[in-house]
C-alpha cells in the first residue's frame, strides 16, 4: 500500500522541524503567516485502484501492485485563499522531484526523510515567490486546468480582480459567459449566473470586490484550517 | 498551410493597431525586447490551420536558445460557436480556424491583440519568469540563469555544481559530449564566482548573439537587472 498519512507525517518531520515557520495541517505542511496564498507543500498518496483512472499518477518504478508500497509525492502549495475551496488542493503547485530523479518518493528508501528536507527547504524561495497577483496570474494563466481538479477560468478572473483589473475580470467573465473555457460553447446556465453575479460585484468597484475576496479567503482559510495564521491585506485598495 | 503570404495578411489588422507589434518570419514581436522576447510565433502547419500559437516571453539572456523550441506554452484558437458558427456549416463544427477563413483577422486581434499580449507583457522580470520556469517550465537552465541576473549568483553557483554532479554520474551519454558539458559549467561557474559585474557582460554577450539569431537585435536594449 502507498505510504499512510502517519508514514508521510514521520518522514516530513524534520523539515518541519527545521524551520520554525513551517507546520502541519491534515495532509500538508505549511507556511506561517498566511496572507492571499496559502504556501507550503501538499502530500499525494495513490493506491493501484488509481491504475484505472485514465489521469492516474503512475511511479515509474510501478510494475505490480507491491511496488506501491510505501509511495508517496510531495508537491509544492501555494492556494489562493480567495478561490472558494473545501480542502488543500495540490494541484496548485508543482511535483517535487526526489534527488533519484523519481516522482514518486518511498518512505523506506533510506536517508528519505533528509533528502525530502533538503529538497523542500531548497523549493520554499521559490514557492514563496508567488507571494503577489501579477506573480501568481502567471501560473494561473499558463498552467491549464488539466490533470489539477482546477477551474482556472474562476481562478483567472479572480485574481485580476485582487490585483485591481476589474474591468479584465469583467470581460473574462464576459467572455467566459458566451465561450467558457476557450471550449467554444456557452457556459452552462448554473456557471452563466454565478458570472454575472461576480460582473455585477466587481461593477460596484473595488471595495464591494475587495469585501468578497475577503470573505472568500475568510472562508477557505477556516476549511483548510489555517484560520489562526491568516491575515487580510489588501492587494489594491 | 499557412504560408508567409497568408500570414502577413491575417495579422496586417493586428499589426496596424499597435505600433509595438513586428512580425519577424513567422513570429509577432514585441518591442522594444529587453531581457525577455515576447511575442507569439505560428507554427507551419499542413491543414492550414492558424494553430497552435505559441506563446513567447524568451529570456534572451539563456544560451542557445532557437525561438519557439518547444518549451514555451501553446494554445489554440477554436471557432467560438456562439460568435461565429454563423460562418461555418453547423457539420464543419468544432474546428479551429484556418488562415483562409472569414473574420480570422478579427479573431487574432481579439485574441493575441488584448489581455494575452497585456498577460505576456507582465512576464518582465527574473522572478516573474522564476514563477513560470520553476513551477511549469522544464528547463533547469532557466532557473539557473534567471538567478544570476537576479543577482542571486550563490544560488546560481549552486545549481550549476548540481548539475555538473547530474552529468557526472550520467553513463548514457558521449563521454566527450559530458566532459564538454562539464567544462562549460565549471567555466560559468568560474564567471559567477567572479561577481555581478563579469556575470552581467556574460548574460550581455548571450542576449546579443539571441536577439541577433532572432532578428530583432534592432530593437534590442540591455539594461542589468542587479549592478
Amino acid at each position: 500500500m502507498p505510504a499512510t498519512l502517519r508514514e508521510i507525517r514521520q518522514v516530513a518531520q524534520p523539515l518541519v522541524e527545521s524551520d520554525p515557520r513551517l507546520a502541519f495541517v491534515r495532509r500538508a505542511i505549511v507556511v506561517r503567516r498566511v496572507g492571499h496564498w496559502l504556501h507550503g507543500f501538499s502530500f499525494q498518496s495513490h493506491g493501484p485502484g488509481d491504475w484505472k483512472n485514465p489521469n492516474r499518477l503512475t511511479p515509474r518504478l510501478a510494475e505490480t501492485p507491491s511496488d506501491w508500497n510505501g509511495l508517496f509525492w510531495p508537491r509544492t502549495l501555494f492556494q489562493p485563499l480567495y478561490v472558494p475551496a473545501q480542502r488543500v488542493n495540490p494541484g496548485y503547485g508543482s511535483t517535487l522531484y526526489s534527488p533519484w530523479g523519481t516522482k514518486g518518493w518511498r518512505i523506506t528508501t533510506p536517508g528519505v526523510a533528509v533528502a525530502l528536507r533538503d529538497v523542500a527547504v531548497d523549493a520554499i524561495d521559490s514557492i514563496l515567490n508567488v507571494n503577489t497577483p501579477d506573480k501568481f496570474g502567471i501560473f494561473a494563466e499558463f498552467a491549464g486546468s488539466h490533470g489539477r481538479s482546477i477551474n482556472m477560468e474562476y481562478v483567472e478572473l479572480l485574481t485580476h480582480a485582487l490585483a485591481g483589473r476589474l474591468v479584465t475580470a469583467i470581460r473574462l467573465a464576459e467572455r467566459n459567459i458566451d465561450n467558457w473555457d476557450h471550449s467554444g460553447e456557452p457556459a452552462t446556465p448554473a456557471q452563466a449566473r454565478r458570472l454575472r453575479r461576480l460582473i455585477r460585484i466587481f461593477e460596484a468597484g473595488q471595495a464591494r470586490t475587495n469585501r468578497l475576496l475577503r470573505t472568500f479567503e475568510w472562508i477557505t482559510a477556516r476549511h483548510l484550517g489555517v484560520a489562526r495564521w491568516w491575515t487580510w491585506t489588501p492587494a489594491v485598495e | 498551410m499557412a504560408n508567409a503570404a497568408e500570414l502577413k495578411r491575417i495579422t496586417r489588422p493586428l499589426l496596424a493597431r499597435d505600433p509595438r507589434l513586428v512580425l519577424v518570419k513567422r513570429t509577432i514581436v514585441v518591442q522594444p525586447v529587453g531581457h525577455f522576447l515576447h511575442g507569439f510565433a505560428f507554427r507551419v502547419t499542413r491543414s492550414g490551420s492558424v494553430d497552435p500559437v505559441v506563446t513567447l516571453f524568451e529570456p534572451l539572456y539563456v544560451p542557445r536558445r532557437p525561438l519557439s523550441s518547444g518549451s514555451m506554452p501553446e494554445f489554440y484558437l477554436l471557432v467560438d460557436r456562439h460568435r461565429y458558427g454563423h460562418l461555418f456549416p453547423p457539420s464543419d463544427l468544432p474546428r479551429f480556424w484556418r488562415a483562409e477563413d472569414p473574420g480570422v483577422e478579427q479573431v487574432l486581434i481579439e485574441e493575441l491583440g488584448g489581455d494575452r499580449l497585456d498577460s505576456l507583457l507582465r512576464i518582465d522580470t527574473p522572478d516573474r519568469f522564476l514563477v513560470w520556469a520553476d513551477h511549469l517550465g522544464t528547463s533547469r537552465k532557466f532557473v539557473l540563469f534567471s538567478h544570476a541576473l537576479a543577482g542571486r549568483l550563490s544560488r546560481a553557483i549552486g545549481m550549476a555544481e548540481c548539475e555538473i554532479a547530474d552529468w557526472g554520474r550520467r553513463r548514457d551519454v558521449d563521454p566527450g559530449y559530458k566532459a564538454t558539458i562539464i567544462r562549460h559549467l565549471r567555466r560559468l561557474v568560474r564567471i559567477f564566482e567572479s561577481g555581478q559585474t563579469r556575470t552581467n557582460r556574460l548574460l550581455r554577450t548571450f542576449e546579443e548573439i539571441n536577439a541577433r539569431r532572432a532578428g530583432v537585435e534592432g530593437w534590442w536594449r540591455w539594461s542589468p537587472v542587479v549592478e
